[in-house]
């Protein structure tokens, strides 16, 4: 293509955008219109022309769009926490929050068969999982390493629910004595954690709690001896 | 169409003679670009469409029934036709909503929504997309941003940019050239078969 060539190209590219832009005046306009009519490859080349006029605009306007979506998005994640809570409906949902998780909180202390932890050994890991089924007597011993243990007392299904005393008490030391009061789960299991520090052996004692008749009748009574000793379980 | 009549006088000549070829060339010839040319001036699809059947209708009267004095000016009487139609229109002349005897005319009715348009119209976004990908600066983009997006003249552009007009002309030359590849002919053939047929 020579110079004079590209120079006639150009300009007919640029009297098309011109047309497609309504930059004519109302002679050129006639004019080109009579050129289009007259020249299919010239009515070609405003038609393909306009096809890239429009697929520039649409193309611009979705890239605005994610665009906007984008900047949504950073805002969001610029927001501190400051500015955040600053805002009235922040501030009433924080509000809700809590209070919801003070529900949750009480809830939970409260659940029937939630684990109870005489010795606070709260943050230690379990050493083992102990169940103890119903007995009517100490029996023998369980013997069980130093440490903390889930003992997990069954105590049966009942129709009542009733609650549970729970004893433990050192036979060695004598005096050393935990009491509480535990509500078995939906599966009849009453659950508590043994703390870090029991060495020797211990009575464990569940009763069955009647608020309609102190007595304790021996048939609602479970005992149960625990023996921890230093050193490997498997030992014993 | 490949026909005997190349020459827009050997149309009208042959129109006026009673030959009915010579009406469909003219219609497959002249339709689209009648059509292409109203739209732009109302911008009005439907009302393009109203006025372009007019178009014809007049013409093929006017040239069954006499001889044109200039007949190798048809484009231009063509395009004085479909122009005083506008004009007609514009003054809110009493237009009445014509029906035509021809039914080669109806034939080539664009219909409301063109399917093939649509594919053509978002393939041609895609290849923009690709095209803007492509360029290697951002000066080359913000030259097609300024000239198509935001239809800023030449000059213009020239002078906020500091570009030689060399480099201005080359950088849209090239964009058509890769939108023509990218866009593909094989759409806009598709576009066109499916506007005549």
């Amino acid at each position: 293509m020579t110079t004079s060539e590209t120079r006639h190209t150009t300009t007919v590219a640029e009297n098309i955008d011109r047309y497609l832009r309504g930059q004519l005046s109302a002679e050129e306009l006639a004019e080109f219109e009579v050129s289009m009519l007259e020249d299919p490859a010239l009515f070609e080349a405003v038609e393909r022309a306009e096809l890239m006029h429009e697929a520039f605009k649409k193309h611009h306007q979705t890239s605005d769009k994610m665009d906007v979506v984008s900047d949504k998005q950073k805002k969001v994640s610029q927001v501190s926490f400051m500015q955040w809570i600053q805002q009235p409906l922040s501030m009433a949902a924080s509000v809700v929050m809590m209070i919801a998780v003070g529900f949750s909180t009480l809830q939970w202390i409260h659940q029937p068969g939630s684990v109870t932890n005489p010795g606070a050994t709260a943050g230690q890991a379990v050493n083992s999982v102990v169940t103890l089924a119903p007995t009517r007597s100490a029996g023998g011993e369980t013997i069980l390493p130093a440490g903390v243990h889930l003992i997990q007392v069954d105590v049966g299904i009942t129709l009542d629910n009733p609650d549970f005393d729970v004893s433990v008490i050192s036979q060695e030391l004598g005096n050393e004595q935990y009491q509480f009061t535990l509500t078995p789960d939906s599966n009849g299991i009453l659950r508590l954690l043994t703390a870090e520090s029991w060495l020797g052996r211990y009575l464990l004692e569940v009763r069955q709690r009647n608020d309609n008749d102190s007595s304790v009748s021996a048939e609602n009574v479970m005992t149960y001896a625990l023996r921890f000793v230093e050193g490997n379980q498997n030992e014993y | 169409m490949q026909s005997q009549y190349e020459k827009p006088e050997q149309i009208a000549i042959a129109i006026h003679q009673g030959n009915q070829e010579a009406e469909n060339v003219l219609l497959h010839r002249y339709y689209r670009t009648v059509l292409f040319i109203l739209k732009k001036r109302v911008n009005d699809d439907a009302l393009a469409l109203d006025l372009c059947q007019e178009t014809f209708r007049i013409m093929i009267e006017i040239l069954r029934s006499r001889q044109l004095e200039e007949p190798e000016k048809l484009s231009a009487f063509l395009q004085k036709t479909a122009l005083n139609l506008c004009t007609a229109e514009n003054r809110k002349a009493v237009r009445q909503r014509t029906s035509t005897d021809s039914e080669q005319i109806e034939l080539l009715a664009f219909p409301g929504d063109d399917p093939l348009a649509q594919i053509a119209s978002e393939r041609a976004a895609k290849a923009v997309g690709v095209l803007i990908d492509e360029l290697k600066n951002d000066r080359d983009r913000k030259i097609l941003t300024l000239y198509y997006i935001e239809e800023w003249e030449k000059g213009e552009i020239c002078e906020r940019l500091d570009l030689d007009y060399r480099h201005f002309d080359r950088v849209i030359s090239r964009a058509r050239t890769r939108f023509r590849q990218l866009a593909g002919q094989t759409g806009q053939e598709e576009h066109l078969l499916g506007v005549v047929q």
